[in-house]
């Protein structure tokens, strides 16, 4: 056993500052123990854990179906993103196929919630940085498509909507539409954003240059997601390992090789508009039928996965969400390991914030887009 | 099978015990010696992402089983690498020397499943709090015997099976 | 016995006017940041949410009176009053209106910047007495930024003064009849303004607050009526600002164009003018990111403070030549 960590300054000219678990920017429950030398900040220790709900403990006490509610809790923010690796997972176990007005379903709102959880990273991105008006308007455009989802699911935010085999319910009507004019309200809405912030000169200043995260780097601490195309990893599973339906349509993966605050933004913008794009095109080819594999109408309760193993991922607004299954034969998961992004993404800055100032701490933990449930499971 | 996996294979036959295929990805079964040469030398086949480290109990086997995901950005090739320790010397080596990405994830594993990695720089739990009694990922965790997390007097984590202890 | 209580009834307006103006001031903050962010803002308490200010200063005053345990007792009670009592005063000399000043005195300039100095020891104060570590930074910063800001501050106003040639506020206002002095000085305003912002500390510059950083800055550790003294100071200085603008560069109670109100109602033209300026600051208030505190110390000592002085050098000259009077 190792000797516990205790608060203590390993140096008397070094001051220690607890940043969180209760403070403005640290997004939810992080708690970084700061050694600062007045402003610089000279070595960070994140402490983490306050979210742990014991979430893989969780999932080998229920049947299979039970994880899809607990496993979107987990990233709050952008719930669809485990939901559709965990039932992707069980499927591919399971071998069960959905049919394609199902893929194309999920599709759609797979990037819908990227859309949504990006602009609550923008909101948030700006408040840490000061500009508070960023927040509203980044609200204000998620709720439209968190009523879309609403309509679609019955709840806003922890939609228990995708099922082994395919979805639990069809398009309402008129949804198709309303989908349509939120997508052309968004794109709209967009273009402000850049003119509101990157041809602000204050942001740029806070943001270029800042916490540059290097290729390298990035590949070596296991960083994914825009983070890690920021810093000029060309991947992006959307399109390298395709899964649902997503081979069928056109779109860009957004690529900076700065690496700093500033690319995280630049990716994270360009990735809404192509996140739109998808939309749109899954919109005007949506094919008919059904939306559940034929004979899992009713029997998916007691599904049961042969004995096996599995590793299944996806990418996530957040970057690279995998799910490791273990199969027992039996209805109930061995094993369900959550790979989390966030928690692969925390793991790096302590790297990029060292010998940074307080501020600059602030702007690089805003910019990679943390979320604790995500972090701690 | 592609030709980097199979690179491998004839350099560490000796030490593989088993190999096999999870829905196209190519599997490794190690002996816990070879785990770290055989990591480094995937690492210089251009593996150079390590994606995921499951740790699972298997109360039958009476061990602790570690899998490595890996992936190779370059080729677009996956490989998992399994490893077994037993429960009375729950001990592997660390790859956090090959990926930095194993820090957290090895500690995480530490903390949930038990298995201690050797030459771990800074093995600690990571979600749990320090004092925390047992790992909640096996499979005789007792889930009835409720732990209770304080503070004491100079801020450390304190667990208790008593709700009232603590500062 | 008059000048007493002309004193007396001087100071009791100015604490009234400073209270009540930054009480409205907030209302006007709240809804105007409502606005830009599309939001509703007050609008419960009276007629379009008016008397939220009242109501909230008296769930301030009526709030329990906290004092951490481990403080510096003495520091951390008198730091209100060491950032309040200067704030107020240092609106005694500001010309509201055609003699309608409190202090009009020779040296009425020099008078506003030497109480505007003091205010800066209240913040460090409240940051040490706090025995909280992001107070004390945020008290750290706030000296930090006093020593860069003043300089550029003072040289921009000593050129007002040269081009006036007196330092009665009073008398910079009579000069302005021909030519408000934005004009010949404005490269002078806008150092003046820039460092005036980061004077009274709101955003951009809201640095020794800046609260997705250091949470509260000074004032982590205050509630109830303190924190309530650091908050009026705050939008009584937005106002501060303003009056100062308004009497040094446009003019102060003089009307556009000639356009004068008689004395009595000349201090119309001079709220219309602050009021102006005060939408200004919540604009760029509300607009802009905050900066970082090296980007801060950068800009006042390698921007704004050689701006100043090449000001200062040119209007010098300029007066020396007789060409502006």
């Amino acid at each position: 056993m190792t000797e516990p960590y205790t608060v203590e300054a390993q140096s008397k000219d070094l001051l220690v500052l607890n940043m969180g678990p209760q403070h403005p920017s640290t997004h939810g429950v992080l708690r970084l123990i700061l050694k600062i030398d007045g402003e610089i900040v000279r070595e960070v220790q994140p402490v983490i854990g306050y979210l742990h709900r014991g979430m893989e403990k969780l999932a080998e006490l229920g049947r299979y179906p039970h994880f899809i509610i607990e496993c979107n809790r987990a990233d709050y923010v952008a719930s669809y993103a485990y939901e559709a690796a965990y039932v992707r997972a069980v499927e591919e176990l399971a071998g069960l196929q959905a049919p394609p007005r199902a893929q194309y379903i999920r599709v759609i709102c797979l990037e819908l919630d990227r859309i949504q959880s990006h602009l609550v990273w923008l909101g948030t991105f700006g408040l840490d940085l000061g500009v508070l008006n960023a927040f509203w308007y980044g609200f204000r455009e998620r709720e439209l498509i968190l009523s879309l989802q609403q309509e679609l699911t019955g709840v806003r935010m922890h939609p228990n909507y995708f099922r082994f085999g395919g979805v639990k319910a069809d398009l309402p009507e008129g949804w198709t539409d309303k989908a349509r004019r939120a997508c052309d309200e968004i794109e709209r809405k967009l273009d402000e954003y850049e003119e509101f912030l990157a041809q602000s000169d204050t942001f740029v200043m806070r943001t270029r240059g800042v916490g540059v995260l290097t290729k390298e780097m990035a590949i070596d601490w296991g960083v994914t997601g825009p983070n890690a195309r920021a810093s000029g990893v060309d991947f992006d599973l959307r399109r390298d390992e395709p899964y649902f339906a997503y081979e069928e349509f056109e779109f860009t993966i957004p690529v900076r090789t700065e690496g700093d605050c500033y690319a995280r933004f630049e990716v994270r913008l360009e990735e809404m508009r192509q996140s739109v794009q998808i939309i749109r095109q899954a919109l005007a080819r949506l094919p008919h039928g059904p939306i559940l594999q034929k004979g899992w109408e009713k029997g998916y309760q007691f599904l049961m996965a042969p004995t096996g193993e599995h590793y299944t991922r996806i990418e996530g607004p957040r970057g690279e969400v995998g799910i490791y299954l273990i199969g027992d034969g039996t209805t109930f998961p061995y094993r369900v390991k959550m790979r989390s992004p966030c928690f692969q993404n925390l793991s790096v800055l302590p790297e990029l914030m060292r010998n940074t100032l307080i501020a600059d701490l602030v702007a690089i933990n805003g910019s990679f887009d943390l979320v604790m449930g995500c972090v701690d499971r | 099978m592609n030709a980097l996996v199979a690179e491998l294979h004839k350099e560490f036959a000796s030490q593989i015990e088993e190999t096999g295929e999870l829905l196209g990805k190519p599997v490794v079964r190690l002996r816990r010696d070879a785990l770290v040469p055989f990591c480094r030398a995937a690492k210089a086949q251009g593996f150079d992402y390590l994606a995921c480290i499951t740790g699972v109990d298997r109360p039958q086997e009476r061990s602790l089983e570690a899998i490595y995901n890996l992936y190779s950005y370059e080729h677009l090739q996956h490989l998992i690498v399994k490893t077994r320790c037993p429960y009375d010397d729950p001990v592997l080596d660390s790859v956090s020397s090959i990926w930095k990405s194993a820090l957290f994830l090895e500690r995480e594993t530490f903390d949930l499943v038990g298995i201690r990695f050797r030459n771990h720089p800074d093995l600690r739990r990571i979600l749990l709090p320090e004092p925390w009694q047992g790992h909640p990922l096996r499979k005789d965790y007792p889930l009835e015997r409720e732990q209770f997390v304080s503070k004491d007097a100079q801020g450390r984590d304190v667990v208790g099976f008593d709700s009232t202890e603590g500062w | 016995m008059n000048e007493i209580v002309f004193s007396v009834g001087g100071a009791l307006a100015l604490i009234g006017v400073v209270a009540g103006g930054g009480g409205i001031l907030t209302y006007v903050f709240r809804k105007l940041f409502a606005d830009f962010g599309q939001r509703l803002g007050p609008n419960r308490v009276g007629p379009y949410g008016i008397l939220q200010f009242v109501a909230d200063g008296i769930k301030l005053v009526a709030k329990e009176d906290i004092i951490p345990a481990r403080v510096e007792h003495w520091g951390f009670r008198l730091a209100p009053y060491l950032t309040f009592v200067p704030a107020v005063l240092a609106f005694s000399p500001i010309p509201f209106g055609d003699g309608l000043i409190i202090t009009d005195v020779r040296i009425g300039l020099v008078l506003i910047f030497a109480l505007a100095a003091l205010a800066p020891l209240g913040e460090v104060v409240a940051g040490w007495a706090s025995n909280n570590k992001y107070a004390m930074l945020g008290g750290l910063r706030a000296a930090a930024m006093d020593v860069s800001y003043e300089i550029p501050l003072l040289l921009s106003a000593i050129a007002v003064m040269l081009l006036a040639g007196t330092a009665s506020t009073r008398e910079i206002v009579e000069r302005q009849r021909e030519l408000w002095y934005f004009v010949p000085q404005i490269l002078g305003l806008f150092v003046f303004i820039v460092a005036m912002i980061g004077k009274v500390g709101v955003l951009p510059f809201d640095l020794p607050e800046a609260e997705s950083e250091l949470v509260a800055g000074y004032v982590t550790e205050y509630s109830g009526m303190r924190f309530a003294f650091f908050f009026l100071t705050l939008f009584a200085n937005v106002f501060f600002i303003a009056a100062l603008t308004v009497t040094l560069y446009f003019g102060g109670w003089l009307g556009p164009f000639g356009l004068d109100l008689p004395p009595m109602l000349s201090f119309i033209w001079f709220f219309v003018k602050a009021g102006v300026l005060v939408f200004v600051v919540f604009w760029l208030w509300n607009s802009l990111p905050r900066v970082r505190i090296d980007q801060f110390l950068n800009i006042n000592w390698k921007l704004l403070f050689p701006l100043s002085l090449a000001n200062l050098i040119l209007t010098a000259t300029l007066v020396a030549l007789g060409v502006v009077k």
